[in-house]
């Protein structure tokens, strides 16, 4: 399924199936659009002063008219299948690892080579969450995705497992 | 209310009721896209030392819809109700006042009364807030409740002596919305 403008009719035109069939297949769109989330099960240590990619391991949904998976727990790569704007949400949940200095850091990284967002705060001794938000922005086909972090605390910090703490949301805004 | 998937025509059918109230229906749907927001004003919500999740106290309505024309916000229970069922993002932001006793301080989301989500961080003895998003598909009847907790610690340790701590004013704020079918 893909979008196609709806047609206009004018007085005394016939309305064809193919019209009703336009119709559906854009309600479908909208209805169920391009998305995909997933979190962490599993925890993952992050080494001192280390950009590092986080893997989901675990899908909640993800859908896609193209009928193609956007998200690929293996690699923790969200991959754009249908053009249009996309917002995303995220967050990283670290363990606390005996140190309160540096900083946590959360980011949203495009075609694996720069932050559209990040978010930094201190670095706290206890567990803390680092999330992140990317408004909506324009994506083409193929374009990439993915959660990533970063902590300068002078040790190894490990990102938690806890319910759905680390986690990824990519949402389809608007053709 | 419930999806029902869009009808598919064939050369020959009429264009009546059976292609004509489906397409209405979706539309209803996603032109009243289920949507709650609530804030907590004009007072601050003073929460107990690990006593649990606790409500906070949204008390004003900024939007809430549903094609079914029930309200989603539930104002007794500060906690959301499904009226149609989806995919469902959440996002709630809560700002603290902190104090000097330390310890976590956490808001999340519950569904069905269980914790599903949640943000912690320390209690830095000064303002802090930051959001905390969830998705979760919901069945009609689900229930979607955003919580605040809190534990200082003494000596080191947890505590439990029975002291209270504020969210500011005029700053938490919740809304869930139907992201998809």
């Amino acid at each position: 399924v893909s979008w196609v403008t709806p047609p206009v009719k004018a007085v005394g035109d016939v309305l064809y199936a193919a019209d009703v069939n336009t119709l559906s297949g854009d309600l479908t769109l909208l209805a169920t659009p391009p998305m995909a989330s997933a979190y962490k099960t599993a925890t993952q240590s992050i080494a001192n002063v280390t950009g590092t990619n986080l893997v989901l391991d675990t899908v909640l949904m993800d859908q896609d008219p193209t009928g193609s998976a956007i998200y690929n727990s293996g690699t923790g790569v969200f991959t754009i299948r249908t053009a249009g704007a996309y917002s995303a949400e995220g967050q990283v949940q670290w363990q606390a690892n005996g140190s309160s200095t540096g900083t946590a850091q959360a980011a949203i990284r495009k075609n694996g080579t720069a932050n559209v967002v990040q978010s930094v705060a201190d670095g706290q001794n206890i567990v803390e969450s680092s999330p992140v938000v990317m408004e909506a922005q324009r994506f083409v086909v193929g374009d990439t995705l993915q959660l990533r972090c970063f902590q300068d605390s002078g040790a190894a910090r490990t990102v938690d497992n806890q319910t759905q703490g680390t986690f990824m949301v990519l949402r389809f805004e608007s053709l | 209310m419930a999806w029902t998937a869009p009808p598919v025509a064939a050369v020959g059918d009429v264009f009546g009721q059976r292609f004509w109230d489906p397409l209405s229906r979706q539309l209803a749907v996603l032109g009243l896209r289920p949507m709650s927001s609530v804030v907590a004003s004009p007072t601050t919500t003073s929460l107990v030392n690990n006593n649990g999740n606790e409500n906070i106290n949204f008390d004003t309505v900024k939007v809430d819809q549903d094609p079914t024309g029930m309200p989603i916000f539930d104002p007794s229970r500060k906690l959301f109700v499904c009226r149609t069922a989806g995919w469902y993002l959440g996002r709630m932001q809560v700002q603290w006042v902190g104090d000097a006793q330390g310890g976590t301080l956490q808001h999340g989301w519950e569904k069905n009364g269980v914790q599903i989500m949640q943000g912690d961080r320390g209690n830095p003895n000064r303002l802090q807030g930051w959001p905390v998003m969830v998705v979760t598909f919901l069945s009609v009847d689900d229930t979607l409740r955003p919580f605040v907790w809190w534990q200082p610690t003494v000596g080191g340790a947890y505590g439990t002596h029975q002291t209270s701590l504020s969210l500011q004013a005029d700053v938490p704020s919740a809304n869930i919305r139907l992201v998809s079918l």
